[in-house]
């Protein structure tokens, strides 16, 4: 991307989101000390022997939630390393523009010398795990995350299609929908911290399961209603929400379909910055 | 009945449709019909969590329950499909 474009209102737009994250960000850390217990909490000792996951994921992910941003945030890291160190020769930088590009052989898929097994039942099969994410993402509030491992399951589907049908495949991500989609994740994400910032002061605070009562019902309705379940235990029925946790994995899939979808989108077609190569079928910057 | 067992079956239909906009190959009847077969047999073998207990949440009898969002993100990828246009 050209930083040009950052100027104008897309610039002022991004400068003043980045801002309100690091001052939310900060002023949560700062409000945090004193108000946290080392180890395990009241809710954790009280539900976990009964088997309540929906707690353990509550608790855990309050604190793993910006471990797996900075996490997704390698994957990107890691994306242009590999693009600049394995793919050069695709990816033609503005420096290296007067080199002829390094040629590798075409990739050429040829899918009548696939077994019928393969050519027929392999746009099911990625179907088929493209469904498989999308349950695993959706199961967050019945287990521990999700939002990674979805990502990670649609991009391998992405790259089976790949494999089986050559560079027309069946799941035709293009480069403009994973960038959008990689950016929309990356903004959910951050976005899900703003109501707690605004009502509580704590960045990311998990409105609907409101570990620590501090705001009102009404919040509860909002953010932790639409995912509460009621576990009916031989000791009493628990209604149980691990509140924006799903919004928060769903941001996160976005986010990882688009980080690993684009690194095998650049050894596939390699990659172009040119204004005409945004505009070809699905974004591809063939 | 909690809303807890019908918003995931909503967030994969939802997300169904929106990478289901991105499938560009030909899919036939016979095709659809064996996603579909396919796809409640992969629901059944995954089931339903424990914590729901009612048809909304895949539940129906003991032993026999369906992980309703990943019939639901089926569902929605082939209407993605139909939404792109083409066969």
């Amino acid at each position: 991307m050209d930083p040009s474009e950052l100027r104008g209102k897309r610039g002022i737009l991004a400068a003043v989101a980045l801002l309100i994250i690091f001052v939310g960000m900060m002023s949560s850390l700062v409000k945090l000390s004193g108000n946290v217990n080392p180890g395990i909490s009241q809710v954790y000792n009280i539900l976990a022997f009964l088997v309540a996951p929906n707690s353990l994921s509550t608790w855990l992910y309050d604190w793993r939630g910006f471990d797996t941003l900075l996490e997704t945030g390698v994957i990107y890291v890691g994306a242009v390393v590999s693009v600049l160190v394995i793919g050069r020769g695709m990816v033609r930088m503005r420096c290296r523009q007067g080199e002829p590009p390094v040629q590798s052989p075409p990739l050429e898929y040829k899918t009548e010398s696939l077994t019928v097994i393969l050519k027929y039942f392999g746009l099911p099969t990625a179907m088929l795990l493209v469904s498989y994410g999308i349950l695993v993402v959706t199961g967050v509030s019945t287990s521990g995350g999700g939002g990674f491992q979805c990502g990670v399951i649609v991009a391998s589907a992405y790259l089976l299609t790949t494999i089986f049908y050559g560079k027309k495949n069946p799941i035709n991500f293009g480069k403009r929908f994973l960038v959008g989609i990689g950016s929309a994740g990356w903004a959910g994400y951050a976005l899900c911290g703003l109501p707690g910032f605004l009502t509580t002061g704590y960045w990311q605070y998990n409105l609907g399961a409101d570990l620590w009562n501090l705001v009102a019902p009404i919040y509860h309705t909002i953010f932790g209603d639409p995912f509460r379940l009621s576990l009916a235990l031989q000791e009493g029925v628990f209604n149980s929400t691990p509140g924006i946790i799903p919004l928060l994995n769903i941001g996160e899939a976005f986010n990882v379909i688009g980080a690993i979808g684009l690194i095998f989108f650049a050894f596939i077609y390699g990659w172009s910055d040119s204004p005409a190569d945004q505009d070809t079928e699905g974004g591809k910057g063939e | 009945m909690m809303l807890g067992e019908i918003t995931p079956l909503i967030i994969g239909l939802l997300l169904g449709v929106l990478l289901g906009t991105q499938l560009s190959a030909p899919l036939s009847k016979r095709t659809v019909a064996l996603l579909l077969g396919l796809s409640i047999v992969a629901a059944f073998l995954f089931g339903a969590p424990v914590f729901t207990w009612s048809i909304y949440g895949g539940y129906i009898l003991p032993g026999l329950s369906f992980a309703t969002p990943f019939i639901g993100a089926m569902v929605g990828l082939l209407i993605g499909k139909a939404l792109r246009g083409g066969r």
